[in-house]
């Protein structure tokens, strides 16, 4: 079952394309990874997804629904919930009011909020730390905070914007796990870098560079596509060590 | 833990208002005047303290809402010969539409511009009144309903609403800082962008926050002034009221219940040492401020509870967790 439908997507930011003409679905229990080299318009994508940026041409559907021109609010009333690739808490909230604040206003009040508030908590990690102020938080139980605000909302599109950069091995081990848990009952975009933890998850991957699609399809071809190689690994290889 | 505090709280309250009502039987006239102004400008500062420390919106122009609660009581008062005790309440709701009527235009300013922008709209308020016979132009109003009343009587009934404005100002901020409404403000407060995400409607939020805290402030200018018997543009749009409630709220301790009720204490301390020097004692406000901002921008209540761990009226909610025995 189609969750999100995206067609024709387009905007620039002055001389920079950010997207363009992008069409992608995602069902429900699916997961589309996106890649690109920096400044590909990946975030920018998901920001015209969440009602931050508006398109300047495209349809963004979510359940069937005509979405495209409604607020960031209406839209997470649907059904949707984001991570953010620089976190962003509410600083003077301890993590678990960041938390708790996510399951109260994205649906389900009192005693059944705080009960999925604690449970995000701990599934997250973040117990040892729930009642310091966020903005005391270390940057990886910061990133850590973001998964866990998107996941009280208990959201049907799941947008999650590199949460697994600097993560340790093991961490990344963990978390894999943990989206792995959680898929069955979202649709999922995913822009990582980590590219292996992405193709761990991913059914599908998206290639964007300048906002076009270069790529699409099966984790592993897109990673061999010439174009991706040369444009997105061939950034990497070219990468001062 | 969570349950022992609450229980202390709700305790506290009930003893505060026993001893409120108590106190107008217990104490001389003038006396009692003397606590009615120092519950007012409590008032005032603990409502600018939630705009600014609850709500996020930093008003340099409160004010405004202090003059329009009292020129309405005085005017509704008096041309429709109304009791004025009973118009309080309306006091708070017309400032609060007018809250409420600015806010389409305010609110797209931002910061700095939308602080003074409410400054600017209380001057012209003021000039507006300044100029019309039928509002007592620059010369004010008199409040005529309470001269055929009986004094005491008079005196009780303005420090029962005094009064219910400083309970408000401690017990109605702490319960509202603890709901619903409290989250979706501090989570506005903190990170609108993020507040969007979690589904909070950031403008309705900001809007409803705006409009009670100018209604408190308007309430209790209405009280104020009541208690002085008259009302003049210069004094109830006067800009020092926006220094005082900015010295208290600052050296108390923003975004507290208890900060502004030490603020308050100092200020009127310091007033009472400095009463001789006219004008100086507002530049020594100003300098008291700046003294303690540079120590620390948590004012005094602030830096105590970080320090102590103490937090009495703190709208944290706890975990539930025991975060304690984790290493
Ligand atoms: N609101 C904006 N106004 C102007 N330019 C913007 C805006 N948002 C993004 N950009 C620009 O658009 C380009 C794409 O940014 P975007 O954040 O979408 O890239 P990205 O693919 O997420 O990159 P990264 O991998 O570094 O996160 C960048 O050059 C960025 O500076
Ligand atoms: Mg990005």
């Amino acid at each position: 079952m189609t969750v999100l439908a995206v067609t024709n997507l387009s905007r620039r930011f002055g001389a920079i394309t950010v997207a363009d003409n992008l069409s992608f679905e995602v069902a429900q229990g699916e997961c589309l990874g996106i890649i690109g080299p920096n400044g590909a318009g990946k975030t920018s994508v998901f920001n015209m997804l969440t009602g931050n940026v508006k398109p300047e041409a495209g349809r963004i559907v979510l359940d069937g629904k005509d979405m495209t021109g409604a607020t960031a609010h209406a839209r997470t009333k649907a059904g949707l919930g984001r991570t953010y690739q620089v976190p962003q808490p509410f600083g003077r909230l301890t993590a678990f009011e960041n938390v708790l604040a996510a399951a109260v206003f994205g649906g389900g009040a009192g005693h059944a909020a705080q009960h999925r508030a604690r449970d995000v908590i701990s599934r997250t990690g973040l117990k040892a730390r729930a009642d310091k102020p966020a903005e005391s938080l270390p940057l990886l139980d910061r990133k850590r905070l973001e998964l866990a605000r998107a996941m009280a909302l208990r959201p049907r599109l799941l947008l999650l914007d590199e949460i697994a950069g600097g993560l340790t091995e093991a961490e990344v081990h963990e978390l894999v796990e943990l989206i792995q848990e959680l898929k069955p009952d979202v649709a999922m975009v995913w822009i990582e870098h980590v590219t292996h933890a992405l193709s761990a998850v991913a059914e599908r991957i998206l290639a964007i560079n300048f906002g076009a699609e270069i790529a699409s399809g099966l984790p592993d071809a897109v990673m061999r596509d010439p174009a991706v190689l040369e444009i997105y690994m061939g950034a990497v290889l070219d990468a001062p060590a | 833990m969570t349950d022992l505090r609450s229980k202390l709280v709700t305790g506290a309250a009930l003893l505060s208002a026993v001893l409120l009502i108590a106190m107008p039987h217990a104490m001389a006239e003038g006396n009692l005047r003397y606590i009615v102004e120092i519950f007012c400008v409590f008032a005032f500062a603990q409502s600018w303290n939630f705009l600014a420390g609850y709500v996020g919106l930093m008003s340099f122009g409160q004010q405004l809402f202090i003059g329009l609660g009292a020129y309405f009581v005085f005017v509704l008062s008096n041309r429709l010969g109304l009791n004025p005790f009973w118009i309080v309440p309306l006091a708070f709701v017309f400032a609060g539409t007018f809250a409420a009527l600015i806010s389409p235009l305010v609110f797209r300013l931002r910061d700095a511009y939308f602080a003074i922008s409410i400054w600017v709209i209380a001057e012209i308020v003021r000039l507006f009144i300044a100029q019309r016979d039928f509002l007592g132009s620059v010369s004010g109003l008199p409040l005529m309903a309470t001269r055929g009343m009986d004094r005491s009587l008079v005196a009780m009934w303005t420090f029962y609403l005094a009064a219910l404005l400083a309970f408000l100002a401690v017990f109605g901020l702490y319960y509202l800082s603890r709901s619903r409404l409290g989250l979706a403000l501090a989570a506005v407060r903190d990170n609108e962008g993020t507040a969007a995400s979690i589904g909070i409607n950031v403008w309705w939020t900001r809007f409803v926050g705006f409009v009670v805290g100018s209604g408190f402030t308007g309430a209790a200018g209405a009280v104020y002034y009541m208690s002085v018997f008259q009302v003049q543009p210069g004094g109830a749009f006067d800009p020092n009221w926006m220094v005082i409630m900015l010295f208290i709220v600052i050296i108390g301790g923003i975004g507290t219940v208890e900060g502004p009720i030490i603020g308050t204490a100092i200020y009127f301390l310091l007033r009472a040492f400095f009463s001789g020097t006219g004008n100086l004692y507002l530049m020594l406000l100003g300098a008291a401020a700046i003294a303690v901002m540079m120590v620390s921008a948590k004012g005094i209540w602030g830096v105590f509870r970080d320090f102590s761990g103490i937090d009495i009226l703190g709208a944290r909610r706890a975990s539930g967790f025991d975060t304690h025995t984790k290493s």
